[in-house]
């Protein structure tokens, strides 16, 4: 592992899923997200349509440091809060910390503003555990030995792979 | 302290106002001291206050005044003593009126007795000549110039503006008008001791140009700062040198280089540097970690003086401005210096290399035109042109530099990746090890579901015996079906055992193959299809193994989708069995090599079947080319080839498709036989299937003993492709070897 | 910056493909997008201007092998190339694990292909990284056009570093040499991760 790494032990996994089932409930948005900056998802929750995650995870996250860049243009450090409206669904997308952002996906059932409210709480919140996160030491579990040559062989299904 | 390369300021009021005001504060703080403290003494004997300001300021002016000359070190010296009692004595009235006492009494304190005194002496009068100093840095010789020039800038100098009394103007006229005999010769050395008559040799150097009385400089001396750069100094220094010594210019006067010649040594020249200031940068910005290649790069780059590029005029004329021009551009080529030819030190461009775009600015080349074909004054055509400078083509430059120049980065050796051999290739995209696209799949091929059936571009002498792989234990192909069917002429066996000695080698499939008379074990490394590596190489060893003109020990072939090595299995190719072995592109190759040779070398066969000596010994072709000229690039293209020991060129030209083989081979040696041969194995590489991997092949090496052949096929816009075929020495250094051959591929495709 | 999520097992690379315009990075992408079974990469995105030129990125996320129970999951972006898009660019670069450089070989695209490299160098500096930390390969690409440079000036613009990298000829419309280089800078890109190293970027616990 590397120190620049972003790692989610089980124990964070569940419990940023906990503060975004929360946060479902509480606004109505239909599924949240939470992406790193770089592009890449680390958690995801909600109704269980066929929703190309890694896409909109890629897009959100270059949209949202593109307007990030606008802001920059204009003095701010950036905007914290992007709004999307569409005619069914729409999307809010949020700052969690400098290395992660909240997107949340909601349709007619509820209003921009409560999706507002409760992704700042949620953010808050998740902010929290991945701070901690960070603090832990990080090599645990099993990747925190290199991998010896035979296990990359093998582990990788080498040539002999059926 | 400042280096004063700068503008001297004699003229400027406000350097004297500075020089007042330093003169000023110096007295006043002197005086102040003396009169807080005036006890204070000297306590050294008082000559020391003569000789301490002239040490100082004898070892200061050097420091600040670049090359500066001993009548300049002299004059300095002189005026700072000159400043230096000024300021005593003036420091003396003033201690004398704040004192009370008499004058006389007072010089004492202020000259040498009072420290603070002489300190601030020496200080203020460096201080206040300070902004003159510029003007004892050593003239910069004028660049020669147009004879209509400019009438140049008088400059300021601290020599005193003097008239151009040497060469009176009629004189000047006379010698203008004179085709460039022997009038200016006598003239010349009188010039010498102006700094810038070389103007007036300018109109020398035009030759036979019926101009008018010369647009010859006005009566203002002609002692001026060269106008091109604007700057004494570094700049027009260098430039100036640069075209003083960068000298393969054939000049068509003689007189002129004795003029140059000896402004030079009047004057001193700096070393042939690169010269063009504004496209000069540090070559290595993408190094910029790592000074040691920097000036490994400096020093691979050995520049004799004369080294040139030449540059064909039309590679150039589209940036020049036509309006500036009296003729047609396409007429300006033929009057150059030498003709249709842009001629650039390599000093000038090598620099640039690195840069990935070469320019040249207008000033380095002007002088190659002659001057009648201007319409306008130089300074005006550098201004049509583009930022001043001309673009020049790399690839004619990299065409005629020596290869030395890029050896520095290649010649550190392969790219090591460590680790990297550990993990097995994350991607493999479809038809990785499946079969090929459903077009290929021979129709009779449909008995036995053999799915990886060949690519149908290989010639016929592959179809008849149709190609049956055992699968072995490798990543079988998908489609085989559980019966096994062996060719049963194989050996047993074999495989396994070669794949024991080849075991460090990352294998992804193990066959053997028979294709034509050939037993060909294949042996591919992820990512290519044992099939592709067993076809190239039953398609290549038939005419390998008898064809050549001496035993081929290995061959190495090399494509833009893979490399293939052939080696022989047991005593040679009259075993009828070879080991195939294909890899990517980027791999450590020599390794291979060696382990290949020592595989197929240990290798006993195991069966009575191998030992069968059903194959026609090595015919020699008995095919002959008709013999060609050699191409005007193949002299070059011999020397490149040192790595192969002397050579010289041979071409022929193969009868049916009129295609050139040049060859290259050891003096006395004929290359008659090697054409027809190179000619059919670079058929035979060109053979492969376009798509896919391991395609065709671009490259061959043959290794027998101490021998190294090399066969290339040329890229050819319209006709058949030319093969450039290097047969050599082994001298050890395959890398390099293998770059000259690309060098020498270079040179002959652009032939 | 990789991303490992212990929860679903998964490790996230980023790799970007850096070069001039048209130098061919998008090419490289769609060819892979096209030459990996579906099981192993998901949708390809393109923002691209009318031009077909890239105008924010194109993305591929591809999945490919399995190391102690994790799947290792690269993501594929390239920038686009055009001088004026730098500040996309440097958007896009954000938390790179690898880089390949893809250089057009054509004589008078040299220049491009040095500046380019030099904003690689320079944009990467304001992520307080650089080209020795970042794993990275040099992909000469456009090998089957007529006017192009031999390979060794190419390495003498390009790869004259102190630590020379992997380079791979290519076409990329055709697919040769995009394989190569991407096996390659993935597997740099686990070395870095998973192989057997000093002890700089290990962590004890």
């Amino acid at each position: 592992m590397r120190l620049h790494d972003v790692v989610i032990h089980e124990g964070d996994a569940e419990k940023i899923n906990a503060v975004l089932t929360t946060f479902l409930g509480e606004s109505g948005a239909t599924e949240a997200l939470l992406i790193d900056r770089s592009g890449q998802l680390l958690a995801a929750t909600g109704a269980n349509r066929a929703l190309d995650t890694v896409s909109i995870s890629a897009l959100a996250a270059g949209a949202f440091s593109s307007t990030g860049a606008l802001a920059q243009l204009l003095g701010e450090t950036e905007f914290t809060v992007l709004f999307h409206q569409g005619n069914k669904e729409s999307m809010h997308v949020s700052t969690v910390d400098d290395q992660a952002i909240l997107l949340a996906i909601f349709g007619e059932r509820t209003t921009v503003g409560m999706v507002r409210l409760f992704a700042k709480e949620a953010a808050t919140a998740i902010g929290q555990i991945l701070t901690e996160s960070r603090a832990k030491p990080r090599s645990m579990g099993d990747l925190s030995t290199p991998l010896t040559a035979e296990e990359s062989r093998t582990t990788f299904g080498g040539p002999t792979k059926p | 302290m400042a280096s004063f390369s700068g503008t001297s300021n004699l003229t400027k009021p406000w350097a004297w106002l500075a020089a007042l005001a330093v003169f000023g504060l110096a007295l006043a703080s002197s005086t102040a001291l003396y009169v807080v403290n005036p006890a204070v003494k000297m306590p050294l004997p008082w000559w020391t206050a003569v000789v301490a300001p002239v040490l100082v300021y004898g070892l200061v002016l050097p420091l600040c005044v670049p090359r500066l000359r001993l009548g300049g070190w002299l004059i300095g010296l002189s005026t700072l003593a000159v400043l230096h009692v000024g300021i005593g004595l003036a420091t003396a009235w003033l201690y004398a009126t704040v004192g009370f006492t008499s004058f006389e009494q007072a010089l004492v304190p202020a000259l040498w007795g009072f420290p603070p005194a002489l300190v601030l002496a020496m200080v203020g009068s460096l201080v206040m000549t300070l902004p003159f100093l510029g003007a004892l840095a050593p003239r910069a010789a004028v660049p020669r110039q147009r004879a209509e020039a400019v009438p140049p800038r008088a400059g300021a100098v601290k020599k005193p503006r003097q008239a151009p009394e040497i060469v009176p103007a009629k004189d000047r006229q006379a010698w203008a008008r004179g085709p460039g005999g022997a009038g200016p010769a006598p003239a010349a050395p009188a010039t010498v001791a102006r700094v810038a008559s070389s103007v007036p040799a300018e109109a020398v150097a035009a030759p036979a140009v019926e101009e008018p009385p010369v647009v010859v400089l006005p009566d203002e001396p002609a002692v001026h700062a060269a106008p091109l750069s604007g700057v004494n100094g570094a700049a027009p220094d260098t430039a100036e040198a640069d075209e003083l010594t960068a000298g393969s210019y054939d000049l068509p006067p003689a007189a002129v280089p004795d003029l140059r010649q000896a402004l030079s040594e009047l004057f001193g020249t700096s070393t042939a540097g690169p010269g063009v200031e504004p496209t000069l940068e540090p070559p290595d910005e993408l190094v910029a970690d790592e000074p040691s290649f920097t000036a490994a790069a400096s020093a691979e780059a050995p520049v004799a003086p004369e080294a040139v590029v030449r540059i064909p005029f039309d590679r150039v004329v589209g940036q020049l401005p036509p309006g500036a021009f009296r003729v047609p551009l396409e007429q300006v080529g033929a009057r150059l210096l030498e003709a249709e030819t842009l001629v650039v030190p390599q000093a000038v461009v090598v620099p640039q290399l690195g840069e990935g775009v070469v320019q040249v600015a207008w000033e380095v080349v002007v002088e190659q035109f002659p001057a009648a074909v201007f319409a306008v004054g130089p300074a005006e055509v550098k201004e049509r042109i583009v930022n001043g400078r001309l673009l020049l083509p790399l690839d004619e430059i990299v065409r005629q530099l020596p290869p030395d120049v890029f050896a520095a980065s290649i010649g550190r050796g392969p790219v090591e990746v460590p680790g990297i051999e550990s993990f097995p290739a994350p991607f493999k995209p479809l038809g990785w090890e499946a079969p090929p696209e459903p077009d290929v799949v021979e129709p009779a091929s449909a008995a036995a579901p053999v799915s990886p059936a060949l690519p149908p571009a290989i010639p016929e002498l592959e179809r008849s015996p149709e190609p049956e792989p055992v699968p072995v234990a490798a990543e079988a192909p998908v489609q085989v079906p559980a019966i096994e069917t062996r060719y049963v002429a194989l050996p047993q066996g074999n495989a396994e055992k070669l794949a024991a000695l080849l075991a460090p080698w990352e294998t992804a499939a193990l066959d053997e193959v028979q294709v034509g008379d050939f037993a060909i074990i294949s042996v591919s490394a992820t990512g290519l299809a044992g099939s592709a590596v067993a076809a190239a190489a039953g398609r290549l060893s038939p005419v390998i193994a008898r064809r050549a003109p001496r035993p081929v020990e290995q061959a190495t072939l090399r494509g833009v989708g893979g490399t293939l090595v052939l080696t022989p299995v047991g005593s040679g190719w009259n075993t009828g069995m070879a080991l195939a072995v294909g890899v990517r592109p980027g791999g450590s190759l020599a390794r291979l090599e060696m382990l290949a040779r020592r595989a197929a070398a240990a290798h006993e066969p195991s069966s009575p079947a191998e030992s069968r000596q059903t194959l026609p010994q090595t015919v020699p072709t008995t095919a002959r080319f008709d013999p060609a000229p050699p191409p005007p690039a193949a002299a070059a293209a011999a020397e490149d080839l040192e790595a192969f020991g002397p050579l010289t060129a041979q071409s022929y030209r193969e009868p049916a498709s009129g295609a050139l083989i040049h060859c290259f081979v050891p003096p006395g040696a004929s290359a008659a036989e090697l054409a027809p041969f190179a000619w059919e194995l670079a058929q035979a590489m060109a053979q492969g299937p376009q798509a896919g991997p391991l395609g065709s092949f671009h490259s061959a090496v043959l290794r027998s003993g101490r021998e190294r052949l090399e066969i290339r096929r040329l890229p050819s816009a319209a006709g058949p492709a030319p093969v450039l075929v290097v047969g050599g020495a082994d001298t050890g250094r395959p890398g390099l070897a293998r770059l000259q051959v690309e060098r020498a591929a270079v040179r002959l495709s652009a032939a | 910056m990789a991303i490992i999520n212990y929860s679903q097992k998964v490790i996230n690379f980023k790799v970007v493909y850096y070069g001039p315009g048209v130098a061919g990075k998008t090419a490289n992408l769609q060819h892979i997008h096209k030459s990996l079974p579906d099981a192993s990469k998901g949708s390809m995105i393109s923002l691209a201007a009318g031009d077909d030129r890239t105008l924010f990125f194109d993305f591929l996320p591809v999945s490919a092998l399995t190391v102690r129970g994790f799947t290792a999951k690269f993501q594929l972006y390239t920038v686009p190339g055009q001088v004026y898009y730098n500040m996309t660019r440097k958007l896009v670069l954000r938390g790179a694990d690898g880089m390949v450089f893809v250089a057009d070989s054509q004589w008078d695209r040299l220049r491009d292909n040095v500046e380019s490299f030099r904003n690689l160098e320079e944009n990467l500096r304001e992520y307080n990284t650089s080209l020795d930390e970042m794993p990275y390969v040099i992909q000469y690409n456009k090998r089957d056009l007529e006017n192009i440079a031999p390979l060794d000036y190419m390495e003498f613009l390009l790869n004259r570093r102190a630590r020379r990298v992997p380079s791979f000829e290519a076409v990329a419309v055709n697919g040769d040499g995009v394989f190569d280089t991407l096996n390659t800078v993935s597997r740099m890109v686990l070395v870095g991760e998973f192989g057997q190293e000093k002890g700089e970027h290990r962590e004890t616990a």
